[in-house]
Formats: structure tokens, sequence, C-alpha cells
């Protein structure tokens, strides 16, 4: 008897989850292609990218892009927007697939992102390339870190790109650099630059490091930018969000216009990122 | 939307580093397996300290999530590896210190714990009878250990063996947190330049699967040649 119940209660359980699985897909399309007029789009964003995108104490997904995606939701009727804090790879491989309809994690334009899914011609913010050295360091530019100590770099993401670009435009220039996956928090990234352990670290300015070398007093500094990238969100690819590519883009292109998105980057990065276009 | 061209290349591109990635486990096997005979023998003979201490060590480690225990030894080996050095008066800088070192030490220790309940396991599946033999045909207790016991509790161990390495090769993944790079670690770098995410996890998912499928049978294979049958 107590077998069988068993056995009754792990099918349930493997068939609710197999339900499951395939629920969520059919309720998007449910959702997408219903008469009600609003459409519901899913975005995935970043869950510990501390101020561009994270879960706080309330389960609640806040930062730069999520309060944008909220304004959004306010200014496009046709349009509501749920948002899913999840690992970086986890969001591009879930709106290449089609899990999710959209990413706002802050991704620049590439041509390989380009082919996979849809980007917007407005974008959604800047991305800063910052290289951080101690403060009596000396070191002023990007030129001055050959034979210096660099921070592990994380092959996902605009920083190694950026840094090898330079490296093949300036090829007179050698820097030495091992590659690392994107876990080290950056207060502790910061803090090796402070202790001497690596002499640069280069790094998006936007994961809150004026806030973070203010409230630790890190003999810390931040250079300018070596890279302004406009920032984008990507559109899973599908002939019906041709559509909410348009409107994406007539609401970035109002909000901008009404100051929204200097606000927000004051707001969460302590500076306006669009002040060294 | 899945690239078959892309996904070859990635392939043979992450099955460049497989030699090392095995080479990565295969130390931590080794390492976690000698550590753990020294605790399993404590245990067994109830060494009277040390007994006490190994079931902390144990509970600690098998209550630490591996990811967590690398970070920490992150922080803390390169302390500790200078406070070491600093007391035998040598001038060295554990800023140094190879992630590779950090990794293989870490996963080593957490292995161990589990390895050494193999080990007293198959310890204790030795018949009792065969030591009692031994013992009347005069053995001494190193050599009832040496010929009698280890060789056949090393025939129990085998699966659960081939078992701990799989695990070993999977953990490597984590190195590339601190820079080792191991076959996942290249399937993130080879898909981050081209964004192909999808077919990246796909081969290197392939790639685990045939690593795991060729330990499998060979250690039965193995275990079938020595068992006594």
């Amino acid at each position: 008897m107590k077998k069988k119940s068993i056995l009754v209660a792990a099918s349930v359980l493997g068939l609710s989850l197999l339900t499951a699985c395939n629920s969520t897909d059919n309720k998007s399309q449910a959702e997408s292609t219903g008469d009600s007029g609003v459409r519901t789009i899913k975005v995935a964003t970043g869950h510990t990218s501390k101020p561009l995108s994270w879960v706080d104490e309330n389960d609640e997904v806040t930062g730069y892009e999520p309060e944008l995606i909220k304004e959004l939701d306010k200014v496009l009727e046709d349009y509501e927007f749920e948002l899913f804090g999840v690992e970086d790879s986890a969001g591009e491989t879930g709106v290449a697939t089609g899990k999710y309809d959209m990413l706002a994690g802050g991704l620049g334009f590439t041509e390989e992102r380009a082919e996979q899914y849809i980007i917007p011609s407005e974008s959604s913010g800047r991305a800063l390339i910052k290289i951080y050295v101690a403060e009596d360091s000396g070191i002023e530019g990007i030129q001055d870190l050959v034979g210096k100590k660099i921070s592990p770099l994380s092959p996902a993401g605009a920083t190694y790109k950026t840094v090898k670009d330079w490296e093949e435009e300036n090829p007179e220039f050698k820097l030495e650099y091992d590659l690392a996956d994107v876990g080290i928090p950056i207060a502790d990234r910061l803090k090796e630059v402070a202790t001497g352990k690596y002499d640069a670290l280069f790094y998006p300015s936007s994961y809150g490091q004026i806030e973070i070398i203010e409230d630790q007093k890190l003999p810390v500094v931040g250079l300018d930018p070596v890279k302004i990238i406009p920032t984008f969100f990507m559109i899973h690819k599908s002939e019906e969000n041709e559509e909410l590519k348009q409107a994406i883009d007539e609401g970035l292109k109002e909000l901008a216009e009404a100051g929204v998105l200097s606000e927000l980057s004051t707001e969460f990065y302590a500076e306006d990122v669009f002040q060294y276009d | 939307m899945f690239d078959l061209a892309a996904s070859y290349e990635m392939f043979l591109g992450i099955l460049g580093v497989l030699p090392e990635t095995l080479l990565i486990a295969i130390t931590i096997l080794v390492l976690s397996t000698l550590l753990g005979v020294v605790l399993a023998l404590i245990q067994q003979y109830k060494i009277p300290v040390l007994v006490q201490l190994t079931k902390l060590f144990k509970l600690f480690l098998r209550g630490t999530p591996m990811v967590v225990f690398l970070y920490l030894m992150y922080y803390a080996l390169p302390a500790i590896g200078q406070f070491i050095v600093t007391l035998l008066g040598i001038d060295y800088n554990m800023n140094n210190m190879s992630p590779l070192v950090i990794l293989i030490v870490t996963v080593s220790l957490t292995l161990s714990a589990f390895q050494s309940e193999i080990i007293r396991g198959s310890f204790l599946a030795v018949d009792p009878g065969q030591i009692e033999a031994a013992q009347s045909l005069g053995y001494s207790f190193s050599q009832t250990f040496t010929r009698i016991v280890a060789p056949q509790a090393f025939v129990h161990a085998i699966p659960d063996f081939a078992n701990s390495f799989t695990v070993a090769i999977k953990a490597t993944s984590l190195g590339f947190l601190i820079t080792v790079i191991d076959i996942f670690a290249q399937a993130k770098i080879m898909a981050a330049q081209n964004f192909r995410f999808v077919e990246a996890f796909m081969m290197v998912a392939l790639i685990y699967w045939g690593i795991g499928i060729l330990i499998t049978k060979f250690s039965d294979r193995y275990e079938n040649d020595v068992r006594i049958k």
C-alpha cells in the first residue's frame, strides 16, 4: 500500500514537472496571441549584478535595467512586462530559445548577437569600460599597463572584447591577463587592486564601484572610460516580435527625451553615463 | 538556430583542453584517496583525539558546498600559506599562489571526506574470516593489511572510485571562477566569442557523457577482471 502511494506521488510529481515545462511555453504563446490586446513580455535580467539588476531582499527584481523596464511598462500600453532575475548565460540561452521574450542585461551590439536576436535601434543605456588602479600607481591609461598584473577578465561581456580589440589595434603593446568566470565579487576585485595583488582592473562601470570605493575607503580610482558602449535589450527572434521592437524603440525614445534614462543612471550608477557621449 | 559547423569547431576546441582536465581530475582523485585512506584508518582503529578531529573535519566538508569552499579557500589559502612561510622565515609573496593549487587542494579535501567513507565501507566488506585465516597462518598485522585486506577492499571500492573520478572531473569546472580553464570553461570562452551558448553547452555535455560512459565501461571491465569469481 505504502509502496503504491509513493509510486503514485512520484509519478504525479514527475508529470506535473513535465507539464509545468510545457505549460509555461503554451502560456506565453496563448498570452501573446490573446484577444485582450495586451501582450505579456517575459524579460530576463541579471539577478546579482547590483546596480545593473539584482533581486532585492523582498525578492523583487530592481536596478537600472529592471526600473527602465518598469518605466517602459508605464509608457507602452499594449504591453505588460514580467521580470525574471536569472544567471547571465541562462538569460542569453533563454532568449535564444524563446523561453524569454527579451533580455535586459546591458548588452552591447555585436554582429553575432544581431544574427541571433532582434536588437532595437534605440539603446537602453551605456556601458563604460573603465580601468581601476591604485591611487598612487601613476597609471593613466591602457598603454601604461604593459608588464603590469591585470585582474582576470571574464570571456563573456564587453570588457574582454574591448581589451582584445585594443590589443589588435595596438600590436606594439602586449598585455598579460588570465580569463576567469564571473563570480569573484567586484568589491573583492577592487580590494585586490588596493592590496596590490593586481595593478589594474578592467570593469564595466555599472557595478556600483563609486559606492564601494567610498564605503570601504579604498585607495582606488577609476580612470576615464576606455570605451563607451551603447547597450541594448535583446529580443527573441520571431515575426511577432518585430512589432515589439518598434514599440520598444518608441518607448525608449520618449523616455530618453524626458530625461528618465539620465535620472535612472544617476540614481543607480551615481553618475550620468550619457555624459561621455 | 543550431549551427552544426560552429558546433563541430567547438567540439574540437573543447577536446583540446580535455587532457589537462583529466590530469587535474586524476591528481584530485589520487590526493583525495590518499587522504581518504588516512581518515578511514583513523576511524577504523579509533585513534584517540584524531578520530574526533576526523569526524569534525568530515562533518564540515560534507556540509560545505564545493563552490562555497572554493571561495573561502581563494581568500584563505594564500593567507594561510603566507602565515606558514613567514613562520619559516621565507620571503615569498603568497599572492602569487597558483589558482590550480587552490582548486586541487579544495576539491581534494572535499572529496577525501567521501573517499574515506567509501574506503571504510570496503574495508568492512572484507570477510572477517579472511582476516582470521591470515592470523591463524601467522601473518603479521601489516602483512594481513597489505596482502589480504587491502587487495580485497580495493575490488569492492572500484565502482565508487569510478564515481568519484566523474565527480572530480565535473568539480574542476568550478575552477574557472579562479582562472583555471577546464573543458566547461573552454566551452564558455568559445561561446563568448560567437555567442553560441547552446551549441557550446551541448558539445561540452556530449564530452562529459562520453567520458562518463568510458569510465563506467572501463571500471566495470576492470572490476570483472580482478574480482574472484
